[in-house]
């Protein structure tokens, strides 16, 4: 089925493609000229799939318009046995019983137009010349294209009208431009266009609209694109506001982290001043007890370095990241929290886990919000265990964790709802932590997901790509050679 | 519980043997007699680092110590391994510290305790001195407040 708006191609150099309910007229000088353009319009048209309607006058006979077509196109008189074309005689079509009747005629283009469409073409492809035409019947026939100009919009069929030029007078040239769409007229040895002033006008209107149109979508583009970074600014922040918040949230646990290896350095050193005090000193303990403080030293400095690793508000960095270490880096952040809530902890973390590419502090702020959700969540738990389960596990192509607990659970309506900015269950809460965990989540190309447990509580899981998958998709960004030299 | 309370004390360490012998005077018994045996302090606390630094500052002045990584291994002690004091972690995996205490006391066993603990928790600190705790410790504490609350626990309690 062909669509009104669809352009045809008119075969004829000047006048391009055009639409559907295009008519046009032309002005020749010779039946040379009007032979080969017409020749090369219905061998356009029956190209196109159009039932051709050709109506003839000197100086160009019905003869020559086969011959001209025959010789034009190698598989002519296939479209001849099928009856594509045919061909008129002016006088015939035009002036049947020696009279113009304008409607008689009219109702001869119409039956054309169905007889094309019944026939299965895409439209009519028409033309007609108009050297019979007399001085009185100028009138009506100038009527008639006025009509034919008016009604052929929104019709399948193009139509275009040859006028002899040294028959035209000036009146007449303007009668014939003022009742097409636009005039085509051999000037200097080559045909050119010759646009009626509404038609230039309203030309100059849609490219000035158009252009205009262009110009605001630069300036929404632009508008866009400078919104689109300023929310990935304020994304950024909000994630940098959330691990500050949760790291807030973590101080008793920090402190908890601190104050142990602190207490076991200041008592080995209390005690190794008293053993070298005296008479016969233990070296052995004494070097024991210094051992220890070295040990218990570094490791505050490794608590130190995890925290300010959270709290820096940096740059997303992508990197090879192992999950597994990750994993175990929060719960060395969150052991306090988990001690002081009772929580018993298990992992399962499938061993050789192939490493994401990403951002390692972002990926860690995940599951350190997941973690204090699972904690805060089995808070109500009294009577029966609480205990938090995370797994790692290795997919073909993709690498998940769960973080399981024993809480109270979600009902499905909430477990729908939970990844909702500001969503919350909690009394003190902004609610942005899944949505923010979710938002990071898909930045890596992976998925966060709720699943009701069988039993009791809830488990969170998400998927990351394993570095390999997300190399292929991301190999692009400069971020990822960095990621590829750091698996090398 | 006179028996367990500390008579005497022979330590090589001059500065303890003249504070037992102080705390000795002060409980109104004869000083300066010779050795039956040093106190005993268990430290029940689930890191083996803080246990075992503790201890090494208990036994650098002349204590005696054992360690415990949770209540539970404290109870299943054998019955004729008493101490005179009990340094005890608040948080525990398992049984927590105060519920140990809570359990010692309907045991009538009257264990003085020491509590220490890495978390700030006014809540506990105020449920385990009324419960007769003798000190409640924060992480990481001074040597002088941990020999303090010690030596108050194996004073002998006035009646």
């Amino acid at each position: 089925m062909t669509s009104i708006n669809e352009f045809r191609r008119s075969g004829i150099d000047v006048v391009g493609d055009r639409p559907w309910g295009t008519h046009f007229c032309n002005f020749y000088e010779s039946g040379r000229d009007l032979l080969d353009m017409l020749v090369a319009y219905f061998k356009a048209g029956l190209e196109e799939n159009e039932f051709c309607v050709w109506v003839v006058s000197e100086p160009v006979s019905e003869g020559e318009a086969w011959d001209g077509l025959r010789r034009a196109i190698p598989e002519f008189d296939d479209y001849v046995s099928k009856r594509s074309i045919e061909i008129f005689d002016g006088r015939d079509w035009y002036l049947k019983g020696g009279v113009f009747d304008s409607k008689r005629v009219m109702t001869s283009w119409n039956e054309k137009i169905d007889r094309a469409l019944d026939r299965g073409y895409a439209g009519l492809r028409g033309s007609g010349n108009t050297a019979w035409l007399q001085k009185k019947d100028w009138r009506a026939f100038s009527e008639y294209e006025q009509v034919v100009n008016d009604s052929v919009v929104g019709r399948l069929a193009t139509l275009l009208c040859t006028y002899g030029l040294e028959s035209c007078g000036a009146n007449e040239l303007l009668d014939v431009v003022g009742t097409h769409q636009f005039a085509t007229a051999m000037r200097h040895g080559r045909w050119e266009l010759i646009e009626t002033p509404e038609l230039k006008q309203a030309k100059a209107e849609i490219k000035k609209i158009n252009d205009e149109l262009e110009s605001r979508v630069l300036h929404r583009t632009k508008e866009l694109e400078a919104a689109n970074r300023k929310l990935n600014e304020a994304q950024a922040a909000l994630a940098h506001i959330n691990r500050v918040t949760t790291m807030g949230a973590l101080t008793a646990s920090i402190a908890h982290e601190l104050n142990q290896p602190l207490t076991s350095i200041v008592s080995n050193a209390n005690a190794g001043v008293r053993l070298l005090a005296r008479p016969s000193p233990d070296i052995e303990e004494v070097q024991r007890a210094l051992g220890d403080i070295a040990e218990q030293g570094s490791r505050a400095g490794e608590v130190l370095s995890r925290i300010s690793a959270q709290m820096r508000k940096a740059k997303a960095e992508k990197a090879a990241v192992d999950i597994n270490e990750s994993v175990r880096e929060v719960l060395a952040l969150a052991r306090g929290e988990l001690e002081k809530h009772q929580v018993s902890i298990r992992t399962e973390l499938a061993p050789g886990l192939s490493p994401v590419v990403g951002d390692r502090v972002r990926l860690q702020q995940v599951i350190l919000n997941l973690i204090m959700n699972a904690i805060e969540a089995m808070d109500a738990v009294v009577g029966r265990p609480r205990t938090l389960l995370i797994e790692s596990q290795s997919g073909p192509s993709e690498v998940s964790v769960s973080v399981r607990d024993s809480g109270v659970g979600l009902d499905p309506d909430c477990g729908k709802r939970v990844f909702e900015a500001f969503f919350t269950t909690k009394t003190q809460s902004m609610g942005m932590g899944l949505a923010i965990s979710r938002s990071i989540i898909e930045e890596h190309g992976g998925q966060l997901m709720f699943i009701p447990n069988d039993g009791q509580g809830a488990t969170f899981r998400f998927t990351l790509p394993s570095a390999g998958m997300a190399e292929m998709t991301d190999s692009l960004s400069a971020s990822s050679t960095v990621a590829q030299s750091a698996l090398i | 519980m006179t028996e367990r309370s500390l008579v005497t004390v022979v330590d090589d360490e001059t500065t303890v043997r003249e504070a037992i012998c102080r705390l000795v005077s002060s409980a109104g018994l004869e000083s300066g007699a010779i050795v039956t045996k040093p106190s005993l302090v268990a430290v029940v606390d689930d890191e083996l680092p803080v246990r075992q630094a503790i201890r090494r500052l208990v036994s650098s002045v002349g204590l005696e110590s054992e360690g415990f990584s949770s209540a539970e291994e404290f109870l299943q002690r054998s019955s004729d391994d008493i101490p005179d004091c009990l340094i005890l972690d608040v948080y525990l995996p398992g049984m927590s510290g105060l519920e140990l205490q809570r359990r010692l006391a309907a045991d009538h066993d009257r264990t003085p305790i020491v509590f220490i603990t890495a978390h700030n928790d006014p809540g506990s600190r105020a449920l385990a001195l009324q419960a007769g705790a003798i000190a409640f410790l924060s992480k990481p504490f001074k040597e002088e407040a941990l020999f303090e609350a010690i030596r108050s626990a194996i004073e002998p309690r006035k009646e």
